[in-house]
């Protein structure tokens, strides 16, 4: 196994850096912005950076830093209650489905996940507005449901890897039941594995609830949120462009530090690395 | 004539030293051995000398073959030289074998990389080379992919990959380890025959002397990256100069000190009885709509095995040795039959606690054995899990003694997993046995995967247990001289079925079922003195 | 072989099945009354009843749902309500521009993302190996709809090489759609294209360290064409294992980008229908969708087994 390679733990700095950044920014914003971004302030519109407002102002006169730390808010919440659903539902049926592989139950968990599969959280998000009207749970919903069955194949996987393992013969040996072996053996086993994929989900995450404010199908006005903020910049960005590029790189670099994040922890609690080092 | 000269060798790994300063010498058309412990650097030494050393390794000294130098030959020489001068086998046949590809493809790559002959001919020259190998047309066709095949019959297309050119050198890497000893018995004669016919020279490489030993003319050992002692086979065994040979020489063949079971009481019942147990598994569907076929893995299998009394099942892979073993210890169900401990029914779905605490298994692989994330202390408690009743203090002190009990120190429990060898491990795996007191143990080829030498310590110590408790063992192996080692009787297991069974010396001695000598005829030994 | 295509087709369309009868549910059973929905709440009772009549909303619904699906089997697909043409014709018409759109991204990202993967996994290490994998980092960061932006105000308003949207249609010769399918194939392309450098990579270095990589070594290949020979096509299994999901990706990306570009397709058909409450087209669309997921997905089962015969039985 190659040694990881040195620049590796700069770039999983940075991506901690640029992840605890967007977290901060989104809790300082709850007590404190640079200016309130309630009122319309025309005489200030379209403002460049600098000066008094450090990102510039939108066409409506509001501090776009102001805005991108409150739209830190909705983008991480949004992305975190997704994987929280997506992990709370599937990991106990990835490890279900791996504790009684090829019986009935595993076939119906691994059924329902290619089913769900074939809705990508866009299409479950168009459905879902299409009766209830758009909101930031739709994307909630839409994100989390697509996050289960990502949550259920990589446990199960993981799982289905381990249970052939001699320890977990081991511990049957020692009188312990599939529900006990799963939670003292198992999961501990492939937690790595999913914080790992944790972070890419919320990563991914941060990138859908973008996409569907930005088509109207996230977070509705007034609450800000990045993707939102994009669709009424799309028109200005000759006129103004500093209203369409902040907002933009706000999700690329938190984007960006998730998945530094992501491949760091992946180097440090790779399981292959633990077993036989 | 000197075909390859090795000088001064060495290879260095993240700037560790692992190779300091090989220096080895063949003959033109023989057999020499390459015998080390794991750990050594036998296999590194030979990647270096093909220059296919891990990338980030730095070597040096010299390598001739046939008077051209090899180290720091550009890499165009080198794709020219290996294969067709200089060929390698490797220990694991089935990740030597590109999953995707037939064997008869593999094979002629060999002939069509070096533009030696043309495809339609290749292909027909390599379907003759696998025939040669005992893969003939009408069993394994060179259609078939390398999943289809057995471990024995990867490494014979592993063989023709490597000779099909008739290369000088052959390069033979631990070619056994990984093969049941029957099927070891076979790939060795196949190399002995080809290397005779084509004029070859082999570098036989193992961690076993005796192995090496029936088929090398010269033997070099090696240790800590260089050869402590090279010399004439027969020489270097009956007079091993270098403490690294002689550990090798008594660890061939090594049987522990150990006594007869005490005769058991006449009218005394068995501690275990299998009866006719009978256990099938369901094979693929040939078309969705069909019922699923089942291969019969035990067909009536019955057995005894008294308190105190050592019993071996001996069988090669796929004979259904560790169905056994799985049936008995309550992980897997049987289809028919009965099998009683103590003259309780084994029935994996109703293990009462106190049935399960009286049987305890030690596995095959070391590093598959624990959970990594658990301290050894909580390793070796986990079987408490079936006495409740015992208290927290009294468990540390059974685990302290159990750890004395395999020769480690109490102070262990306190540490990884991760920092322990793989016999060391295996000593903690029979410690995590012990713990219980149980009535019987498994031993499922609990010392297959060790060196030689760490597993006659094992042995040692699994007879020595065996006398100050008084424990029964059900030892499960491939290798009838180490399941005989350790054992008052051994049953055979072929195919399911029992073809022979009766006293350890007298199966050794007197073999009367054709398997079971075979399995005999299998067991490697040094040449007597 | 057969045998392994048609296991996979009973269960993509008992998938289907199940799909058509959740989207079934969600749109015209849970809501109560579609029709309700469609028209909003001051609706008055007499053009509720005169829209119930024209969507078939008498039966039950389990009778609706067997109407329903007959006709999509059949391809009549009903009338959208807004349109006032049938929803087939609609669809074929919309579908002229996305399905060019989805394989022209699709060509795009593998054309770029398998040479960047192959080049970055034999020069592992190299400043190449790191220049790509930088790329791919900030590549996978990209929102595609914002990277669309971006290439609209320098390629289209900036330079004028290409339309800033809209789309000509077929009538008008192949070259002008064309054109008007560049960029917004671009910004889907490239986040695609970036995954799959990453993901080939990460199977390719897998490969190389594999005992039959040696083995190739050994009998005298070159790294080069160890790789090429060995390594490509062990490595297309891992990179084959996310294409599914990634094709549904590509969709919502699609739809999505549509709307950058002002593209007459699926994407902006069903957001135009969503804001005008015409569920009929919103259903069909969706299920249209979902199928294509699903045939993609067993295309790439299907090219599983052809790449690996331990699959074939």
């Amino acid at each position: 196994m190659a040694p990881p390679t040195p620049g590796r733990s700069g770039a999983m700095r940075i991506g901690a850096l640029l992840t605890a950044l967007c977290v901060a920014a989104a809790l300082v914003s709850l007590i404190w912005t640079p200016h309130p971004v309630e009122g319309v302030d025309i005489p200030a519109r379209l403002q460049p950076p600098g000066g008094a407002f450090a990102l510039g102002t939108d066409q409506f006169g509001r501090d776009i830093l102001s805005m991108l730390m409150i739209g830190a808010r909705t983008s991480l919440a949004v992305a975190l209650i997704a994987v929280g659903i997506g992990m709370a539902a599937g990991v106990p049926l990835g490890l279900l489905a791996a504790a009684r592989r090829g019986g009935l139950v595993d076939g119906l968990v691994m059924r329902l996940n290619d089913l769900v599969f074939a809705f990508p959280s866009l299409v479950i998000a168009i459905l879902i507005t299409a009766v209830l009207g758009p909101s930031a749970t739709n994307a909630i919903l839409a994100i989390g449901i697509f996050n289960i069955p990502v949550f259920a194949r990589v446990t199960r996987g993981a799982a289905l890897s381990l249970w052939t393992l001699d320890y977990i013969r081991a511990a049957r040996l020692a009188g312990k039941g599939a529900a006990r072996i799963s939670a003292e053996h198992i999961l501990p086993n492939i937690a790595p594995l999913l914080i790992v994929q944790g972070t890419i989900q919320f990563s991914l995450g941060i990138l859908a609830e973008a996409g569907l404010s930005y088509v109207g199908l996230g977070a509705q006005p007034p609450v800000p949120s990045w993707g939102r903020m994009l669709a009424d910049a799309q028109t200005l960005i000759a006129l103004a462009p500093h209203v369409a590029l902040m907002p933009g790189l706000a999700i690329v670099l938190t984007v960006l530090g998730l998945n530094l994040l992501g491949d760091g922890l992946r180097d440090r609690l790779d399981p292959r690395l633990g077993g036989r080092a | 004539m000197t075909l390859l000269s090795v000088r001064g060798l060495t290879l260095a790994l993240g700037g560790r030293e692992i190779l300091a300063g090989v220096d080895l010498e063949i003959e033109a058309g023989t057999v020499t051995g390459l015998v080390g412990a794991s750990g050594s650097g036998k296999s590194l030494a030979a990647l270096a000398m093909m220059g296919l050393a891990p990338e980030g390794a730095a070597t040096g000294g010299s390598v001739r073959l046939g008077g051209q130098e090899l180290q720091g030959a550009p890499e165009a020489d080198l794709c020219r030289i290996r294969g067709r001068d200089i060929a390698m086998i490797f220990q694991e046949p089935l990740a030597a074998l590109d999953p995707l590809r037939t064997i008869g493809d593999q094979v002629a790559e060999t002939l069509l990389i070096h533009r030696a002959a043309p495809r339609a001919e290749a292909r027909a020259r390599a379907a003759r080379m696998l025939a040669r190998v005992g893969l003939g047309p009408d069993q394994v066709p060179p259609g078939r992919y390398p999943h289809e095949l057995s471990g024995g019959q990867r490494q014979r297309v592993a063989i023709a990959m490597a000779v099909a050119l008739r290369p000088r050198l052959l390069i033979a890497d631990e070619p056994t380890t990984a093969l049941d000893v029957v099927t070891q018995a076979g790939i060795l004669r196949l190399l002995g025959g080809l290397v005779a016919a084509e004029g070859m020279a082999l570098l036989l490489i193992s961690h076993d002397l005796a192995v090496v030993a029936g088929m090398a003319g010269r033997v070099a050992v090696m240790e800590g990256g260089r050869i402590v002692e090279a010399g004439p086979a027969r020489d270097l065994i009956a007079r091993p100069a270098h403490p690294a040979t002689q550990a090798l020489v008594s660890a061939a063949g090594h049987r522990p000190a150990r006594a007869a079971a005490p005769a058991p009481e006449p009218d005394a019942p068995p501690l275990l009885e299998c009866r006719a147990v009978t256990r099938s598994y369901p094979l693929p569907r040939p078309h969705p709509f069909a019922l699923r076929p089942r291969q019969l893995a035990l067909d009536r299998v019955s057995l005894t095995l008294a308190r105190g009394e050592s019993v071996g099942v001996v069988g090669a892979s796929g004979s259904g040795k560790s169905t056994l073993a799985r049936a008995i210890l309550g992980l897997d169900p049987i289809d028919a039959g009965e099998i009683t401990l103590g003259g309780a029914r084994i029935d994996p779905a109703r293990m009462p606690r106190a049935l399960r605490a009286r049987m305890q298994a030690v596995f095959q692989d070391p590093y598959a054995s624990f959970d990594p994330r658990q301290s050894v202390g909580r390793l070796i408690a986990e079987p408490f899990h079936l006495a409740p009743e015992v208290p927290a203090a009294e468990r540390q002190d059974r685990v302290a003694e159990a750890l004395r009990d395999v020769g480690l120190s109490p102070d262990d429990a306190g540490r990884r997993i991760h920092a322990f060898s793989g016999g060391q491990r295996q000593r903690i795996a029979l410690a995590r046995a012990l713990v219980l007191r149980p009535d019987l143990i498994v031993l499922d080829e609990a010392v297959s995967a060790l060196d030689l030498a760490v597993r006659a310590r094992i042995l040692d110590l699994l007879a020595g247990l065996q006398a100050r408790h008084g424990l029964s063992y059900l030892f499960i192996g491939h290798d009838l001289g180490v399941v005989g080692a350790i054992t008052d009787r051994v049953i055979v297991l072929e195919a399911g079925r029992i073809v022979e069974a009766g006293p350890t010396a007298q199966l050794l001695a007197a073999p009367e079922h054709p398997h079971t000598q075979a399995l005999v005829a299998a067991i490697p030994h040094l040449p007597r003195p | 072989m057969l045998r392994f295509a048609l296991l996979r087709l009973s269960s993509l369309v008992a998938g289907i099945f199940a799909a058509s009868v959740i989207v079934f549910a969600v749109i015209e059973v849970i809501p109560g009354d579609p029709a309700r929905v469609m028209l909003g709440l001051n609706a008055s009772p007499e053009t509720l009843a005169a829209l119930r009549a024209e969507l078939g909303l008498g039966g039950g619904p389990l009778a609706r749902y067997l109407d329903w699906a007959g006709g999509l089997i059949r391809g009549d697909l009903g009338i959208s309500y807004t349109y006032r043409v049938p929803v087939a014709d609609l669809v074929a018409q919309r579908a002229g521009v996305s399905v060019p759109l989805a394989i022209l991204a699709l060509g795009l990202a593998v054309a770029i993302g398998l040479p960047a993967g192959l080049i970055a996994a034999a020069r592992r290490g190299t400043a190449g190996d790191l220049a790509i994998m930088g790329a791919t980092q900030i590549g996978i960061a990209l929102p595609n709809f914002w990277f669309a932006m971006l290439l609209v105000s320098v390629f289209a308003v900036g330079a004028g090489w290409f339309p800033s949207g809209g789309f000509p249609g077929w009538d008008q010769g192949i070259a002008p759609n064309l054109r008007a399918l560049v960029l917004p194939a671009v910004a889907l392309a490239l986040p695609q294209a970036a995954i799959l450098a990453r993901v080939l990579r990460a199977a390719l270095l897998e490969t190389l360290g594999q005992d039959y990589i040696r083995a190739a070594r050994a009998k005298g290949l070159s790294r080069a064409q160890a790789i090429l020979r060995h390594g490509l096509r062990n490595a297309m299994i891992p990179v084959l294992n996310p294409s599914g999901v990634q094709f549904s990706f590509l969709i919502a990306g699609a739809i999505i980008i549509e709307n950058v570009f002002y593209l007459p397709g699926l994407g902006r058909l069903v957001f135009q229908a969503i804001t005008q409450r015409d569920l009929i087209v919103v259903e069909s669309v969706v299920m249209l969708l979902i199928l294509a997921v699903v045939a993609v997905n067993f295309a790439v089962d299907l090219a599983y087994a052809a790449i690996d015969p331990r699959l074939r039985r």
